[in-house]
């Protein structure tokens, strides 16, 4: 008997029903390769986040009408069902347990339509995130969200978990170019929330869903709000100190310039990135901004006359005014999780803080791994608040591993108790969990667990009258209901 | 109808605790005329008094006032610093009260202006919430900050919501800087028959797809423009805000395009308002919304029913109205025949929906912050005809 009280034979039974549902080549059942499903991340083992226990079967769902079928199958056989784009999510989101079967959307893959004079272009969930700008970029479009990971993580992946990335500052995260999606809910219902129109009923639900980690049900599909693509520029500012660098991020905002990217590297991430993927950066310098520009010409000039006039520089800024001269000006910060991981043993910390509070957060992020006697290289969204702490450390020595997990956990509360957030764009997962309390307050989590629990569909348990106490409507995995309960 | 007036967050949330306390129609400024009739319910229970900026850092681009607060009043604290909302929120539309909107009714009515399609709407800016469920709990959504994945995104629910999940009591909105300078670029010409790219294509491959500046792009009828000092021919209008030189290389891409003969502020704020259409209220006026490739088709069509028409949002919103009893019969009849369309007849409201019945995925959300049943769902399935 299994932790939700489903036996070995229901187990069978279910994965029998599988089998007889989905094709061979979409059913995994083989234990060794059910293993590389019990965890999330990147592909090297020492980074990866999650449950590291596999999945009672993986379906490598072909469409939304497959996804339906299965989790009302498994719905009817009391087995939770939890979903998976790429695995790419950091912290351990949708973790499996062993009871659970594991829907994959990475075959998911199709532009199901394209509105080129709307900019509205209807995906399946498993389309990778760069895929969609690919294939729009021929019409003037782009979708914005652009996570480091935008290569291989896909559409359903970025709104389990709200993704964002640099391109926040000026487009936002996932939430807002969610025009509509279709959701399969836990009991196998179909709903579409959201439309093409600028105000449709339902794209408050679809939002929702935004950063729900995949508890509120799997999206198949999603109706995406484009980006006009426009003239870009990206420049390079080189400061001899850390404040400079973040006094001039201030002034460019203050100027009213919008920038498509504004990303602060310090000395310590330069030089990483630098020592693996040289771009002919600066060296020898306290802090860079990495800045793209967009508008026409005479706009990008003004804009670059801004930047310029900005104090503190220890060189003339590098402007690359080609696509091809600003993705090797970027190459360095691109590359800059590979090159924690060619260093060595990392952990990715994200968390936000307001603007003002930059110069705060860096001292208590140094100050901690200092104390902790750990490595770390920062990087900072600089227009829209987000930290990116690269914690080193070697897992040879004794401890290094522990302290470094308690960096994670320091710097997020950091961030917390300087008005900010535990998490910018990784999402909460499991890694984080524990965490939730930080931010949120004890009333606050107790309505989110039941808002979940209603959308799940579940009666909330109101503790009056007859019956008070009992769930009615659908089963619901008791490990969904702790992992919510934390 | 009796009214409620808690002073503070705290008195909200004990009048809600009330085990007495019975149905109740949530509302800000009071601005909005109810969606459906009112009555039947036990009182009306409003914001407008726990009001005042509780937090502004112009350098966090961020600020955060009690939803009691007057959308004027956070409009000029911002403007003071060279900020704005970035989405542009009515002052009024037609069939509104007279009154002062306030910035927590804004947001629960998802309420945007002319920037809608390039900077989106009050739902995009919403960075946190507090609010009292029905049960009298007072929570917290979101956060105080630009980037935040912790925690349900109860925001985007919350906006939008018309009072169905919750009093708002505080909000935490997002700004962004006020550009230096403004144009509005005018052409005159009917919106194009049959399936022209209208506005839209203004988009994506036109001024805004160049990297121009454009913010605002409406087209009016003959009589809607000239209401706004523009002449009696239908016109189209484009606005920018940018720096002078990005004004000076839009002047320069659009050589057929003349400076509009009235200054961009006001022009745009009775857009906005859509304060030409006041008038016609009384003759027969609709709001529609919809998606704005779609909306050279429906203005076409209008337009051919002799409507009087106020476009904006790059097409997504039409403003629709009959200047004579045939007229308003041709428009009705019309927008009867395309159910698929979002049209909100004006002048009457006893054509709203009198049932509160909401997606029943919206009525678990709703059952989990108001179990009781104590806020009036109505404006918001109400809303579905927006």
């Amino acid at each position: 008997m299994t932790q939700l009280g489903i036996s070995g034979g229901q187990q069978d039974a279910c994965v029998w029903a599988l089998a007889r549902l989905v094709p061979p080549d979409a059913l995994i059942t083989a234990p060794t390769r059910l293993r590389a499903y019990a965890a999330q991340g990147f592909k090297r083992g020492e980074d990866r986040a999650g449950s590291g226990v596999a999945p009672l079967a993986v379906v490598l769902a072909r469409d939304t009408a497959q996804v339906q079928e299965v989790v009302r199958l498994c719905h009817g056989a009391g087995i939770e069902v939890i979903a998976r784009g790429a695995g790419t999510n950091l912290t351990g989101a949708n973790s499996p347990s062993g009871d659970c079967v594991m829907i994959c959307t990475g075959r998911m893959r199709r532009v199901i339509s394209f509105d080129p004079v709307g900019g509205l272009i209807r995906v399946e969930a498993g389309m990778r995130n760069a895929e969609v700008s690919a294939h729009v970029a021929a019409h003037g479009w782009f979708h914005a969200p652009d996570p480091s990971s935008r290569n291989s993580c896909t559409i359903g992946g970025n709104i389990g978990t709200n993704s964002g990335g640099g391109t926040s500052l000026r487009h936002g995260v996932t939430a807002n170019a969610i025009a509509a999606v279709t959701l399969i809910c836990p009991d196998g219902t179909r709903a579409e929330l959201g439309g093409a129109g600028l105000q449709e009923t339902g794209q408050g639900l679809a939002g929702l869903l935004c950063g729900a980690e995949g508890r509120l049900g799997i999206v198949t599909e999603a109706l995406l709000r484009l980006c006009p693509a426009s003239g870009a520029c990206s420049a390079l500012l080189a400061f001899d100190c850390e404040g400079a660098a973040l006094a001039a991020a201030r002034g460019i905002l203050r100027a009213g310039i919008v920038p498509r990217q504004l990303d602060y590297l310090d000395a310590a991430a330069l030089r990483l990135c630098q020592d693996h993927h040289p771009s002919g950066w600066p060296v020898a310098v306290g802090g860079l901004l990495l800045i793209e520009l967009c508008g026409v010409p005479e706009d990008i000039d003004a804009q670059l006359g801004t930047l310029r006039a900005q104090p503190g520089q220890t060189c003339p800024a590098i402007v690359a005014r080609t696509p091809a001269a600003a993705q090797a000006l970027w190459a360095g910060r691109n590359r800059i999780y590979g090159a924690t991981r060619i260093r060595g043993r990392s952990l990715y910390v994200d968390c936000a803080v307001p603007l003002s509070q930059f110069g705060a957060m860096l001292g208590r992020v140094r100050a901690i791994c200092a104390a902790a006697r750990t490595e770390v290289a920062i990087a900072l969204h600089a227009g829209d608040g987000t930290v990116h702490a690269f914690v080193m450390y070697d897992p040879a020595q004794p401890g290094a591993e522990a302290r470094a997990q308690a960096c994670n956990d320091d710097i997020r509360l950091a961030a917390s108790a300087l008005g900010g957030s535990i998490t910018a764009e990784y999402g909460v997962g499991t890694r984080n969990l524990h965490l939730l309390a930080a931010q949120f307050g004890p009333d606050d989590l107790a309505v989110q667990r039941r808002v979940i629990r209603a959308m799940r569909g579940a009666m909330p348990e109101s503790g009056t009258g007859p019956g008070s106490g009992q769930r009615h409507g659908f089963a619901i995995a008791p490990a969904v209901v702790s992992l919510a309960a934390q | 109808m009796s009214a409620l007036l808690p002073r503070s967050e705290a008195e909200a949330a004990d009048m809600l605790r009330d085990p007495a306390c019975g149905p109740l129609h949530l509302r800000g400024g009071c601005t909005r005329l109810p969606l459906g009739p009112v009555s039947g319910l036990g009182a009306v229970l409003s914001s407008r008094r726990i009001s005042g900026i509780t937090r502004y850092c112009q350098d966090d681009f961020t600020l955060t006032a009690r939803a009691g607060t007057r959308l004027a009043e956070v409009e000029a604290a911002v403007r003071a610093a060279g900020q704005r909302l970035p989405f542009e929120p009515p002052h009024s539309a037609p069939g509104s009260s007279p009154g002062t909107p306030t910035i927590g009714a804004v947001v629960a009515m998802n309420l945007s202006g002319p920037r809608r399609p390039f900077a989106g709407d009050a739902r995009d800016a919403l960075l946190g919430a507090r609010l009292v469920t029905g049960l009298g709990e007072v929570i917290g959504v979101g956060s105080g900050v630009i980037k935040n994945a912790a925690g349900l995104n109860l925001t985007r629910a919350l906006a939008g919501s018309h009072g169905a999940l919750g009093l708002i009591t505080e909000v935490t909105l997002r700004l962004k800087a006020r550009p230096d300078a403004c144009l509005t670029l005018m052409l005159h010409g009917a919106y194009p028959q049959g399936h022209g790219p209208g506005i839209a294509g203004l988009m994506g491959q036109g001024p805004f797809g160049q990297g121009l500046p454009l913010t605002g792009a409406a087209h009016l009828s003959g009589c809607i423009a000239q209401a706004l000092g523009l002449g009696g021919e239908p016109a189209w209008l484009l606005r920018f805000e940018g720096n002078s030189p990005a004004l000076r290389a839009t002047r320069a891409a659009l050589p057929g395009w003349a400076e509009a003969p009235v200054p961009t502020g006001p022009l745009w704020a009775s857009i906005r308002d859509a304060a030409p259409l006041r008038p016609l209220l009384g003759q027969g006026l609709w709001r529609i919304t919809l998606a704005p490739g779609h909306g050279s088709d429906m203005a076409a069509a209008l337009g051919a029913a002799g409507a009087q028409t106020l476009i904006d949002w790059g097409g997504g919103l039409i403003w629709a109205a009959g200047t004579s009893p045939a007229t308003t019969a041709a428009i009705a009849h019309l927008l009867a025949r395309r159910p698929q369309v979002r049209a909100q007849d004006l002048t009457r409201p006893s054509s709203r929906p009198a049932s509160g019945k909401l997606h029943p995925l919206a009525e678990r959300l709703r059952q989990a912050l108001d179990p009781r049943g104590l806020f009036d769902t109505r404006p918001l399935a109400a809303a579905r005809t927006l």
